[in-house]
């Protein structure tokens, strides 16, 4: 009789025994992933959450893995993959939380991977999401980033008025009471040649401009006048036409041009300097 | 009994010492797993983390394909050349070895391929045709070429001919062409755009480059005697710039061509389907 029950037992604590260690060894698997992880070392770190997914059969790590394979993708630039696994970890998310995290992690991977239009489609599916109610502030937030990264800095100002970041509001209201607004640019030179140039501080570019134009300008005129309509024509269209087409295309440049240093300026700051949360 | 279960006991315990998701059966099973999931720099890593026990010609072949793919290939060729000679993967490991001397055009280590390690192998003698095909050795591909006879053969005795005769068009056909009717050389040279254009403007700037001086407007005359000389000077050099790009043109896509027949036919690789 108690030969019997000391089998029993030491069959249960053999039972409990497997089922303990198979779950240590997923544990101790996750703690050599996520000290890879912190050591940023993502390939590794890879490595060994997709080998805790492959061999978890209780899918009790699947959000996690997931979602740190969807960040080791992410800060390795990989953003695509990133997505994919962070859409992975939304699928097996177990609470709003955990989908809270994923969705957010999408857009702002989305965000990074300059596909902004998709980032601000996710964020306002969770926006009307109730289940994000508390989490209004933070999805703005990003929101305000996605304006950033798509250049549209006054929204962007706007939106980070609304929550109360005034620093970035400010950096937003800056860059873009420094951009040039491309059409005054080309609309200015076609009416004034040059004038476009004089507005993005190309002064020598719009002299040069203006001269051409009033020297072919003159030609053809001059033709006109002696009566010699086919001089005055081809002077017309392969001389002035021309430098008055190239004069606002010229303008139009230049103010696209300088708006692209502007803006990677301020991101630049942004980058290095901005010490906020960034996507 | 109760020594059964401590004896059973004792054992899980020991093996609790090891991580079992690490050992042998399983990092085969994940990096099978990986293979399949065409994460193939992970594949080749945990292949190459077995006992050497376990390396079997398959997975030799597996990690060789695995680098091969992602272009680390010093290491495909020398996972491919460790698989046994009795192997039934040989045929295909010495092809893919072919393949990458193909590709990185390295002729010594192909010929001897074709010459030393496997002399009766068509494929292989396709694949050398092929290669002397794109590095323009006729001569050579001629040898190989009336050896047998195939739909392949058919296919790169026409690339062949192509490759003998290319249509390429004269640079100094074009140039003389131009200087004699502006636009011409780039008719030539099959730019009709271009060469329609350059033959209109030429004649217009002429044509008011003489008119202006007969009627003494000296300025305009000038101007459009410098237009008109511009032109006719910019069109011979275009012209001649222009059988260049054609001749390019007609390279590109001979190699284009050549390369699009032997990815259709997978290099004459029989595949092997490992995630079936």
């Amino acid at each position: 009789m108690r030969l019997i029950f000391v089998n029993r037992l030491l069959f249960i604590i053999l039972l409990l025994q497997i089922k303990i260690l198979s779950q240590n060894y997923f544990v101790e698997q996750l703690e050599v992933a996520d000290s890879l992880f912190k050591s940023q070392n993502y390939f590794d770190a890879i490595t060994e959450y997709k080998r805790l997914l492959f061999f978890d059969s209780s899918n009790q790590f699947r959000f996690y893995s997931n979602y740190q394979i969807g960040l080791c993708y992410k800060n390795g630039a990989k953003y695509s993959d990133a997505i994919r696994y962070f859409v992975l970890a939304e699928i097996n998310s177990t609470n709003n939380e955990e989908l809270f995290e994923s969705k957010i992690q999408q857009a702002r991977t989305n965000i990074l991977r300059r596909t902004t239009t998709r980032a601000e489609k996710i964020l306002s599916e969770m926006e009307n999401d109730k289940r994000f109610d508390q989490h209004k502030t933070e999805i703005k937030y990003w929101r305000g980033w996605s304006f950033i990264f798509s250049d549209k800095w006054e929204d962007a100002h706007q939106i980070f008025s609304e929550i109360s970041e005034t620093n970035l509001a400010q950096i937003c209201l800056n860059t873009h009471d420094k951009l040039y607004s491309v059409d005054f640019a080309k609309y200015s030179s076609m009416i004034v040649p040059g004038l476009g140039q004089f507005y993005t501080g190309e002064y020598l570019s719009g002299l040069l401009s203006l001269a051409w134009n009033v020297f072919s300008g003159y030609l053809t005129i001059n033709a006109f006048n002696q009566e010699r309509i086919l001089d005055g024509v081809i002077t017309a269209n392969l001389l002035w036409f021309r430098f008055y087409r190239g004069n606002f295309q010229n303008a139009e440049k230049f103010a696209e041009e300088k708006n692209i240093r502007i803006t990677n300026e301020a991101l630049f700051y942004l980058q290095n300097e901005f010490n906020g949360i960034k996507p | 009994m109760l020594r059964f279960f401590l004896t059973i006991l004792f054992c899980v315990t020991a093996v609790a010492q090891n991580n079992p998701l690490k050992s042998d059966e399983n990092r085969k099973l994940f990096a099978d797993y990986l293979y399949c999931q065409q994460d193939y720099l992970r594949a080749a890593e945990e292949y190459e983390s077995l006992s050497k026990s376990r390396l079997s010609d398959t997975i030799l072949y597996k990690i060789g394909k695995s680098y091969s793919i992602i272009g680390n290939t010093d290491k495909a060729l020398n996972y491919f050349s460790s698989i046994q000679s009795n192997s039934l993967l040989l045929k295909n490991a010495i092809l893919e070895e072919a393949r990458i001397f193909y590709l990185t055009e390295d002729s010594y280590s192909l010929n001897k391929i074709v010459n030393d390690v496997d002399t009766s192998s068509t494929e292989l003698k396709k694949i050398l045709i092929a290669f002397y095909l794109k590095t323009d050795l006729l001569d050579k591909a001629n040898n190989y070429l009336f050896l047998f006879n195939d739909d392949d053969i058919i296919r790169l005795k026409r690339l062949y001919e192509r490759r003998k005769n290319p249509a390429y068009k004269s640079e100094t056909v074009a140039g003389i062409l131009s200087a004699i009717i502006p636009g011409s050389g780039k008719i030539y040279t099959e730019k009709y755009g271009d060469g329609i254009t350059a033959f209109i403007l030429t004649g217009i700037f002429s044509y008011l480059a003489y008119d202006n001086f007969k009627h003494s407007h000296q300025f305009r005359a000038y101007l459009f005697s410098g237009l008109a000389a511009g032109y006719y000077l910019g069109n011979i050099y275009g012209s001649v710039a222009s059988a260049q790009i054609f001749n390019a043109k007609v390279d590109f896509n001979f190699l284009n061509d050549l390369s699009e027949f032997l990815s259709s036919k997978n290099y004459f690789i029989n595949e092997i389907d490992f995630c079936k």
